[in-house]
């Protein structure tokens, strides 16, 4: 399905800047970041650690707040919102899907994958029921819902976690490092499954990732070195897997007192 | 926050309960100590209050006390004791016969007993008060028909007896006038000792025997101070109602003071540990510990320290002795010692070293042989005892009937403070003069006008000038009130009270009578004690209709410090709580704010999910209130075990002044459902504030927590 036909932007960021201080130490994390997410897109956020992947992540996420510049989700802005509105943003149109997987180990499979429902209110017994049941039975975990988190395999905790993401239906799954405490054949089943209901379900995702191998299997790779962008469009199976194709963007300094 | 989150909030708080356990288990403990504490303490004191309740309204204050609306200070029964110096001021109700018979058509009201307190110092008379009794005891029997010289042959050794006092007078008088000459007192001690050891006197004596007595009673006795004056608090009340209506009292030694008699009745506790004589308490005091209580001598220093400082005064003693006791007791301890060359001083001393041992035997040898040669206590059942307003001359000679005591509490201390003298002596000694007593002096006043020519002419005789009463009647003065200021006491007035009061003490008065004039207050006795705020109230109403000047008030407030002793506690413990639990508070924030920091992921995906602030302060407060009900059900099953278990098999009372506290010898504590509801509800309130501040800071995680958790 080509990407470029429902072109209707699910996040749009421009010109984010954010500076943490790190004790005495001014980190800029990002320097002026530019991106739009088109709704149905199954994108791919590469960087090694400390490049402002996992800030770029939770400036889309609402769970923080850029220094200057602006963040859309679904067209409202994020910047001046009270936390409470935001709360209610990542509530209703956001998905999370975390590199630990962050599952209650005290509730059931099932009770995790309510969880957000219960959050939103409003639904009755029997459909909070059928939305569970079928993701569950989506990500193949139906015979496991009593099952406590902790009596389950990283990846159908993951799985899980996928679940849960969903079952708000929400605008857009972002999923940091969803591989990254799984082994490879683990987390390839991860991203097919992710795949899949991208193709499937047109779930939004964006997930970041530092396994190169991943990346085959996406429509479209950000690529962030230092908190500056370099994006590749479209990226083609074999593209990707051109040397140099990640991370080769022009370098920036990192600004040191 | 809606239903289904409100789901989610206590699912999570159940499910996380095994999770945080070492928080919840502190926690829990402190809220389970702290309401098992709160419960078994507020059923305890409530139970002592009972107990005091009971030990004070059926001993002395009855439910309820009215007394005078115009009074300065607020009735209190009990916190008179040992305040001599600031009597407060309660007034008095003028006719108590009113107030009871309208308090008394009330259908709660069982009795109304008249009551006053008031302090009064007891003589047992000095030597020369007990030489003129027994010389007048002996003289009464005497036919009137004999002359004056077989008179005086018949009385021969009275006056001795009379003479050597007053001799021994002269040389205390003459050894103080050595260091303190030109005192007033001293010159005017020698002018009435000239009077006495004069000629004339003793030349004079029978021509008025009663005159003659009177002189030696108010001018020499004074002189002397050689009696063991006894400072006690008395009760005047219509004894009989008091003996039917006060449950507790109970006549222990000697008799009940007979209906409408004058009388009073002395407190045991007080004639065993005060009033009797000095030694002899050591060898009881030590022969109870050993006997009741078990402890040896050798077991507390204290009562080593008590045998020890009171033998130090064994000189002292052997002063009281009499020449024959003292040669008596002299050979019987020769004997018993084996050391027949020891003088008194050395034997006594000899004696009074005692041992665990020895003290059987000794304390069998002393009342067998020493105590039969004494006097036991200055004054016996039977004896006519002389009680005098303190501060004030008003004294009366009184029958001492009996002893009594407050059943239960006769060893706590409290119900030892009072005596109970009978309706017509007290209001004498307060100073209430009533119409009876006015009609009655004046009338005696005149029989001892048509004798005045014959005592003019003894005085004359005697003295050779008229007798200086004006001295002794200021001293002697009545605390008169107002409409009985007219009354200018003279030598006549002196001598009519005096012969009045002799009277009165062979007269049996009507109820009448001693409801018929005023008292200090009146106790109430309720037949239900759970309506004594409704009665109080309608007793309050009925007499104010009435225009009775009184006020009502109920036991707590009337037993003064007593009573409000309970409130001290309850303060002391309420203190003593709060400082307990700002410490619990502390740990229990603390633990809080460990289990809050273990769970900052949870908390930062909570929120990354979509879960608000409030919701993590449910959460949060769910838990708390979930555990703080766990361990206060807990903590009130193991109180009410407690003083369900304590309330079957009583606690002893572990000293004798507990009694009070107890309202017995065991206190039998109870608890009811009013006891419950307090401590949980206060250690409710402490734990939702200690959880506050952890909540707080886990409302601050930030989201981004759930992202970087596990990296």
């Amino acid at each position: 399905m080509p990407v470029n036909e429902c072109r209707n932007a699910i996040v749009v960021l421009e010109d984010v800047v954010k500076n943490y201080s790190l004790g005495k130490v001014n980190v800029k994390a990002l320097k002026g970041v530019n991106l739009t997410l088109y709704s149905g897109e199954f994108a791919a956020l590469v960087g090694t650690s400390g490049s402002g992947k996992s800030t770029l992540l939770n400036m889309i996420g609402c769970v923080d707040l850029p220094t200057s510049g602006h963040v859309y989700i679904d067209g409202v802005e994020i910047v001046n919102q009270s936390d409470a509105a935001l709360t209610k943003l990542r509530l209703h149109k956001l998905g999370f899907v975390f590199q630990s997987f962050n599952l209650m180990n005290v509730l059931s499979v099932y009770q995790n994958v309510e969880l957000p429902l219960l959050l939103q209110g409003g639904y009755s017994r029997k459909e909070r029921r059928m939305r569970v049941e079928a993701l569950l039975e989506r990500v193949g975990l139906m015979s496991h819902l009593s099952h406590r988190p902790n009596e389950l395999s990283g990846g159908q905790r993951q799985r899980v976690s996928i679940a849960r993401a969903l079952v708000g239906k929400p605008k857009i799954v972002l999923a940091d490092e969803p591989t990254a405490n799984l082994d490879s054949v683990t987390g390839k089943e991860i991203i097919d499954l992710m795949y899949e209901i991208n193709q499937t379900e047109h779930t939004t995702f964006l997930f970041s990732t530092h396994d190169p191998s991943v990346v085959s299997r996406v429509d479209r790779v950000i690529s962030i070195r230092d908190g500056s962008l370099r994006e590749e469009e479209a990226l083609t199976s074999d593209s990707v897997n051109a040397p140099g194709a990640i991370g080769a963007e022009s370098v920036s300094k990192t600004e040191m007192p | 926050m809606n239903l289904n989150t409100f789901q989610l909030v206590l699912l999570l708080a159940i499910r996380s309960f095994w999770d945080h356990r070492i928080k919840n288990l502190v926690v829990g403990l402190i809220v389970f100590f702290g309401v098992f504490l709160l419960v078994s303490t507020s059923a305890m004191l409530d139970s002592i209050n009972r107990a005091m309740e009971s030990s004070i309204t059926e001993s002395i204050t009855g439910h309820l006390q009215i007394y005078d609306a115009n009074a300065e200070d607020k009735l209190s029964m009990m916190g008179l004791a040992g305040n001599f110096l600031s009597k407060p001021h309660v007034g008095h109700i003028s006719n108590f016969h009113t107030v009871r018979s309208l308090v008394e058509r009330h259908p709660n009201v069982k009795a109304v007993v008249p009551m006053g307190t008031d302090t009064t110092i007891v003589y047992s008379g000095n030597s020369m008060d007990r030489a003129v009794l027994a010389f007048r005891q002996g003289y009464a029997l005497l036919p009137s028909r004999m002359s004056a010289s077989e008179k005086r042959l018949a009385m021969a050794e009275n006056i001795l007896v009379i003479k050597r006092i007053i001799t021994h007078i002269r040389e205390e008088y003459e050894r103080m006038r050595g260091f303190s000459t030109g005192q007033q007192y001293v010159n005017d001690a020698f002018d009435v000792l000239d009077k006495v050891q004069g000629p004339q006197f003793w030349q004079y004596f029978f021509v008025d025997a009663s005159v003659s007595l009177l002189f030696l009673e108010t001018h020499v006795a004074p002189l002397i101070d050689d009696d063991r004056p006894v400072f006690m608090e008395v009760i005047g009340t219509d004894l009989q109602r008091f003996k039917e209506n006060f449950s507790r009292f109970k006549v222990v030694k000697g008799k009940m003071v007979p209906a409408g008699r004058r009388g009073v009745l002395i407190n045991d506790e007080q004639y065993e540990k005060v009033i009797k004589d000095r030694i002899a308490r050591v060898f009881d005091h030590v022969w109870e510990k050993r006997t009741v209580e078990n402890i040896y001598i050798k077991d507390e220093r204290e009562i080593r320290d008590y045998i020890e400082r009171r033998a130090r005064e064994y000189k002292q003693w052997i002063l009281s002795f009499d020449s024959l006791a003292a040669k008596k007791i002299e050979q019987t301890l020769q004997v018993f010692l084996n050391d027949r060359d020891a003088g008194l001083d050395a034997l006594i001393a000899e004696f009074l070293a005692l041992d665990d041992d020895n003290f059987l035997e000794r304390y069998d040898f002393f009342y067998q042989n020493i105590a039969p040669q004494l006097k036991l206590y200055p004054f016996d059942i039977g004896d006519t005892i002389t009680l005098k307003k303190f501060g004030q001359g008003a004294s009366q000679n009184i029958i001492f009937y009996g002893t009594y005591q407050f059943d239960g509490v006769e060893r706590s201390g409290f119900s030892a403070l009072f005596h109970l003298v009978d309706m017509m002596t007290f209001r004498e000694l307060y100073g209430f003069i009533t119409d009876e007593k006015r009609a009655q002096i004046s009338l005696l006043k005149e029989e001892f006008s048509a004798l005045e020519w014959a005592r003019d002419a003894v005085e004359k005789e005697l003295f050779n000038e008229s007798v200086d009463f004006e001295g002794q009647a200021e001293r002697d003065t009545l605390d008169l009130s107002a409409d009985n200021s007219e009354y200018e006491l003279d030598e006549r007035d002196l001598l009519a009270r005096k012969e009045a009061q002799r009277r009165s003490h062979l007269r049996e008065y009507s109820q009448q009578e001693i409801d018929k004039g005023p008292v200090i207050s009146a106790s109430v006795v309720l037949n239900d004690v759970r309506q004594l705020a409704e009665t109080q109230k309608d007793l309050a109403e009925m007499l104010k209709d009435e225009k009775i000047p009184v006020q009502i008030t109920d036991w707590q407030t009337a037993s003064g410090y007593v009573g409000q002793m309970i409130n001290v506690m309850k303060i002391v413990l309420l203190v003593f709580m709060v400082f307990v639990f700002c410490v619990s508070m502390v740990v229990v924030n603390n633990a809080m704010l460990m289990s809050t920091m273990n769970r900052y992921a949870e908390i930062g995906t909570l929120r990354a999910i979509g879960a608000g602030r409030s919701v993590i302060v449910a959460v949060f407060l769910t838990e708390t209130i979930i555990l703080t009900m766990i361990a206060s059900v807990l903590g009130i099953l193991a109180g009410v075990a407690l003083i369900e278990y304590l309330g079957v098999i009583g606690i002893p009372a572990p000293r004798f002044e507990f009694q009070f506290l107890f309202g017995g010898r065991h206190l039998y504590p109870f608890i009811e459902m009013s006891h419950l509801y307090f401590g949980p509800f206060i250690i409710l309130l402490i734990s939702i504030a200690a959880t506050f501040y952890p909540a707080l800071l886990a409302t601050r995680v930030s989201p981004v927590v759930a992202m970087n958790a596990g990296e």
